[in-house]
């Protein structure tokens, strides 16, 4: 499917770069632009990756309340035991709302992992995918204008 | 949207001047600043047949933001400190509910000045850095020491006392419940360590809440205005000072090797006669990373909305740090 999606990308952060940037001038547009194109050349970058990652961050968060189910209330553990069902690996939409939800029952099981920190190792296992889920993530906090080149 | 702005700004100074034929000319919009709209402008009108001018700044909410402060509070703080020991700049007028520009608005003399938020680590000899940064502390210790309540500012904030840590964080929880767009664990587990481990606070002082070399002006290497009371309050003076050595905003506060955030801390308890105990510093450092963290999602969060013209993500870079800070 010709463009690509990066080729779609990169076409429109060329169209904003070359055409529209020499003909902005008032400081306010002109950094809200740059801010604009550096957003696309992230996502051009990056957007390939956003389906590993929101795999891998439901996996792991599934591992962390693995290990806590003996520290749940039978509703939280059910709920947890609930999420097992599979999405279709390709519907971004659906691995969106799984690790979203998979984020929501991690913050209802933190009160249990943190009162019990050494008991079942599901705090150690939380600390390490907080810390691996820094590496993994595919954007960075706030998109940056590209450096003009000489 | 400038002509707007120019003819509304037109009509609430001409009623503020009395001069129904004031001009206001050169308006634009500046780029700095994530959390306000800042506007200069210069204004010319007739005052008992005399003819003036003057350069202003007007500081108008906007639609969403890193942040959400209130504008009659930042108003009231920099009157009250006019005639204070801590410069600050000159408030004129102050449009509350936002009837004459759309959105609540201040309007400022614009100052003479440079703001440079890379001062201590720019191109000036170390020396001359040096002596900037004892400059720059010292009006942070200066707002520390003032008499805030013969300022009268306990007339509008109000002092948490001694439980200024848990207060200042059980504010910050609620603006995470409030403008979250997914669930953040990772701020969980940073509030439940900041429950555990709050300290008391000894002192209530009057609290900048964003000091920094970017929030000043300089005129050579004097400090001659502080800038941005947005998040000015009462609380505890430590809260600055885990905000000033705050390891993610080094390269901002820091010289390498000769102002470490021990010579900032021994400078500020010299000025002040206030302590600073080093576990107390480390909560308020991670609650300024909390605050950090907060922004961006304050701005995520205007993002998703459509009303903020800046593209935010999860603060990964900040939950690393935390993680670092809690967990070594």
């Amino acid at each position: 499917m010709r463009p690509t999606v990066t080729e779609q990308l990169d076409g429109l952060r060329r169209i904003l770069a070359e055409t529209i940037v020499p003909e902005v001038t008032s400081p306010y547009p002109a950094e809200i632009l740059g801010g604009v194109i550096g957003a696309l050349d992230a996502l051009q970058a990056n957007w390939h990756r956003i389906p590993a990652f929101l795999r891998w961050d439901i996996e792991a968060t599934a591992g962390v309340l693995e290990a806590a189910q003996p520290l749940l209330d039978a509703d939280l553990a059910a709920k947890v035991a609930a999420m097992k069902a599979d999405d279709d690996p390709t519907d971004l939409a659906a691995l969106e709302t799984r690790q979203m939800r998979m984020r929501e029952l991690l913050v209802e099981a933190m009160p249990a992992i943190l009162a019990d920190p050494d008991e079942t190792g599901a705090y150690p296992r939380m600390i390490a995918l907080f810390r691996e889920r820094t590496e993994r993530f595919p954007f960075s906090m706030a998109a940056r204008p590209p450096v003009k080149k000489a | 949207m400038t002509d707007v702005i120019a003819r509304d700004l037109t009509v609430w100074l001409a009623d503020e001047l009395h001069d129904p034929a004031i001009r206001v000319d050169g308006l634009r919009r500046t780029s700095v600043g994530y959390s306000r709209e800042n506007w200069v402008f210069d204004a010319t009108w007739h005052d008992g047949g005399e003819a003036r001018t003057g350069a202003f700044i007007a500081r108008r909410d906007p639609v969403g933001s890193v942040l959400e402060t209130d504008r009659r509070l930042e108003f009231g703080i920099l009157d009250a400190l006019k005639d204070s020991a801590v410069p600050v700049p000159r408030v004129r007028w102050l449009d509350a509910d936002g009837v004459r520009l759309g959105r609540p608005s201040i309007v400022m003399d614009l100052a003479d000045g440079v703001c440079d938020y890379m001062a201590l680590n720019g191109s000036r000899p170390l020396e001359r850095r040096v002596a900037i940064a004892h400059r720059l502390y010292d009006r942070l210790a200066d707002i520390h020491l003032l008499d805030w309540r013969a300022l009268g500012l306990g007339e509008i904030l109000e002092d948490p006392g001694g439980r200024a840590p848990l207060a200042a964080l059980d504010h910050w929880e609620a603006e995470l419940k409030r403008v979250r767009l997914e669930p953040e664990p990772e701020m969980k587990l940073v509030i439940a360590w900041l429950r555990r481990h709050a300290p008391d606070s000894a002192v209530t002082t009057l609290v900048h809440g964003d000091f920094k070399p970017g929030n000043v002006l300089m005129q050579g290497d004097e400090v001659t205005l502080v800038l941005d009371w947005e998040t000015a309050h009462l609380g505890d003076p430590l809260e600055d000072i885990g905000w000033v050595t705050n390891p993610l905003r080094a390269g901002e506060h820091r010289i390498p090797g000769a102002w470490e955030p021990a010579d900032l801390i021994e400078r500020w308890s010299a000025r002040t006669g206030f302590t600073a105990d080093p576990a107390a510093v480390r909560w308020w450092n991670i609650l300024a990373n909390f605050k950090q963290a907060m922004t961006v999602l304050t701005g995520k969060h205007a993002f998703a909305d459509g009303r903020f013209d800046r593209i935010l993500h999860e603060p990964v870079a900040i939950y690393r740090l935390f993680l670092t800070l809690i967990e070594g």
